[in-house]
């Protein structure tokens, strides 16, 4: 069943990528093809192969995440999120110590280990990254950085 | 033969100790980088370059150490694709197919040092290839043009649809879905903007980088969890770290055979490496996998893509060499390193200064030779990366991720476009479509297209320049005889098979 959802959900975003294509104005071209043509043939291919994944083929069976393990799943997304936000209002050190505390402890770390393992990932990363490699690292906005 | 000469010259000087030893200091550096999934050989070379340069070395132990950064920085790549399922860049995506398999049968040491030696024997292959062919080769891949390149590419997608999966239509479907993203951006041709709804993030394109973090790492975390979950977590034992003989000699067609297609197609410009590791792969598919063992761990499966794309590696240095053109990422980088020491490649590099090039060439094969010395004693060490628990090794993981996106692109959109790829590069696994192809796809789409609308350009809008030349005919043959021939021909083996086991 999940099969046949996704392969509807492609024949839509098919039809609305080709659509997308089809609206693209073009003022000039210098080929006789221009930037239409080749997303047009994508989303009738994906069209078709969509349809025969609807109509034709078996369907697969999916266990999909359920109760704490969807949870689970939501959180660690949404921790990565929170990282995306963090790292640069908290900078690095201070932001990559928090989220590898939370990441490992939805990899079922006591408190103890994540809060030791994150603080360190942190530094260490820190070190190798910024320091040994010298990649700039967002220092923190509340540090004044 | 003059170049010879020069290539047993270009031997004495970087045999000396200091260049020696700058070549070992290189393959550690970039074996370290390229280990970090995220920072792929790109990265690598392209952040160690100016350290190098600062450091006043001169210009050819310069150019050795750059070299092993980049020879070293391939190989790691390897690393995190045959460990954590993490290709480090587009090359490497073939290796996860056979390494991580390998890695779970407690097999990390071997499918490592495997990793090692067919990598080196592709680049000797390359080496002696580049040697003797270098001139007759850019001459050949002058005449690539469009056309040929369109036909090369769609004959690479036939060869991937038919063999990786169980299910072709999965495979195309993942393998146009690639296409599709690849499209998103500014239109090389007429400046259209396509699909960026207005982001001015999205005009350039979405980043490989970004592409790729997102679908093999995010969502292998995804995936961690639910194993670990599930209590499917097979805790990884390591059975033995060295490789045994026979199993290298058992792959030595398989390398021999790779290399030399990993070779011939890395002299195209644009993308061989990976074209190269996909094509090999599925040649050996073909060749060597009467029992279904290709995919669940067998050595020839990881043995065949690590020959090419190191082959394809050392092949990608004669279009550089003889015609100035780049024929991967990394080598455009190495490029700027040649530039930077007032070294032009192209026409005249060989004709005029063939002691550079035999420098070059001479440099690239202690480079090579250095990673095998170095990385064969030390795989035991990499090994154990898979002891580390997973909830240290998952936020190492997402921390290394991000801080690879962050270094090339710095911005919030980004980093989230990485979760939103990881998500649905999450729901393609669990629905049994292939990341190879969405990957590969990906890669190839832009040039593709941009190829296909070059050669209409020519042909002034007909599409029988497509067909028109040697080169592409025999491509299009091999595409249509993988296509509609091969299948058949096993259909009716398959029911020869079943006829023989009814008497």
């Amino acid at each position: 069943m999940s099969d046949r959802i996704f392969a509807g959900l492609m024949l839509f975003f098919s039809l609305y990528y080709g659509w997308e294509a089809y609206g693209l104005k073009v003022p000039f071209a210098y080929d006789p093809l221009g930037p239409r043509a080749f997303p047009l043939f994508l989303a009738i291919l994906l069209a078709v192969f969509s349809l025969f994944v609807l109509f034709r083929s078996k369907s697969q069976q999916v266990e999909w995440p359920r109760d704490r393990l969807l949870l689970k799943s939501v959180l660690v997304i949404a921790t990565l999120v929170g990282y995306g936000f963090t790292l640069f209002w908290l900078g690095f050190i201070l932001s990559t110590a928090i989220v590898s505390t939370l990441l490992a402890r939805l990899f079922e770390a006591n408190w103890v280990q994540s809060g030791l393992g994150g603080i360190a990932l942190g530094l260490v990363f820190y070190a190798l990254f910024g320091w040994l490699l010298q990649i700039p690292l967002p220092s923190g906005q509340i540090f004044g950085g | 033969m003059d170049i010879l000469d020069f290539l047993l010259q270009g031997f004495a000087v970087a045999l000396t100790p200091l260049n020696l030893a700058m070549a070992l200091v290189g393959g550690f550096i970039g074996t370290l980088v390229g280990a970090l999934p995220g920072i792929g050989p790109i990265n690598g070379v392209a952040v160690l370059l100016p350290i190098s340069y600062t450091l006043g070395l001169p210009p050819e132990t310069a150019l050795i150490m750059l070299a092993g950064i980049y020879y070293g920085a391939e190989y790691g790549g390897r690393i995190s694709s045959i460990l954590l399922n993490i290709p480090g860049d587009s090359s490497a995506v073939m290796s996860t197919l056979d390494g991580y398999p390998l890695a779970h049968k407690g097999m990390a040491g071997p499918a490592l040092a495997l990793s090692a030696i067919s990598s080196f024997i592709g680049g000797t292959i390359a080496v002696i290839g580049l040697t003797l062919f270098a001139p007759l080769l850019a001459e050949m891949a002058i005449k690539f043009g469009p056309a040929e390149y369109f036909s090369l590419m769609i004959f690479a997608f036939a060869s991937l649809a038919v063999i990786v999966g169980k299910n072709p239509l999965k495979t195309a479907i993942a393998a146009v879905l690639g296409v599709m993203l690849a499209t998103v951006g500014v239109d090389s041709g007429t400046g259209v903007l396509r699909y960026t709804y207005g982001q001015p993030e999205l005009y350039d394109g979405i980043d490989f980088l970004i592409v790729v973090i997102g679908l093999f790492a995010v969502s292998e975390i995804l995936l961690l969890l639910e194993r670990a979950h599930m209590g499917r977590l097979i805790p990884v034992a390591i059975n033995r770290t060295m490789i045994k003989l026979e199993e290298v000699l058992a792959c030595k067609w398989t390398i021999l055979r790779s290399s030399i297609i990993g070779f011939i197609i890395g002299v195209l410009p644009g993308t061989g490496a990976s074209i190269a590791s996909a094509v090999a792969y599925s040649t050996e598919k073909r060749l060597n996998d009467s029992e279904g063992t290709f995919g669940k761990g067998d050595f020839r499966g990881l043995a065949a893509p690590e020959a090419a794309n190191n082959a394809a590696a050392g092949g990608a240095f004669v279009p550089m060499l003889t015609l100035g053109i780049p024929g991967s990422g990394t080598t455009a980088i190495l490029l700027g390193a040649l530039l930077l020491y007032n070294i032009q490649p192209g026409p005249m590099l060989f004709a005029q200064q063939p002691e550079i090039a035999g420098g070059l060439i001479a440099s690239m094969y202690i480079g090579n030779l250095m990673l095998l010395v170095l990385n064969l004693p030390m795989v035991g060490l990499f090994a154990r990366i898979l002891l580390i628990p997973n909830w240290l090794l998952v936020p190492g993981i997402a921390v290394m991720a991000f801080v690879g996106v962050f270094s090339v692109h710095g911005s919030m959109v980004s980093i989230l476009f990485v979760l939103a790829i990881g998500v649905f590069g999450y729901f393609l696994r669990k629905l049994k479509y292939s990341l190879i192809p969405f990957i590969l796809g990906f890669v190839l789409g832009e040039l593709m297209e941009e190829n296909l609308r070059r050669a209409l350009a020519i042909s002034g809008g007909d599409m029988g320049i497509l067909f028109q030349s040697q080169i592409s005919q025999s491509l299009w043959v091999l595409t249509f005889s993988i296509v509609i021939i091969l299948p058949i021909v096993r259909l009716l083996f398959r029911r020869r098979l079943l006829e023989k086991q009814k008497t």
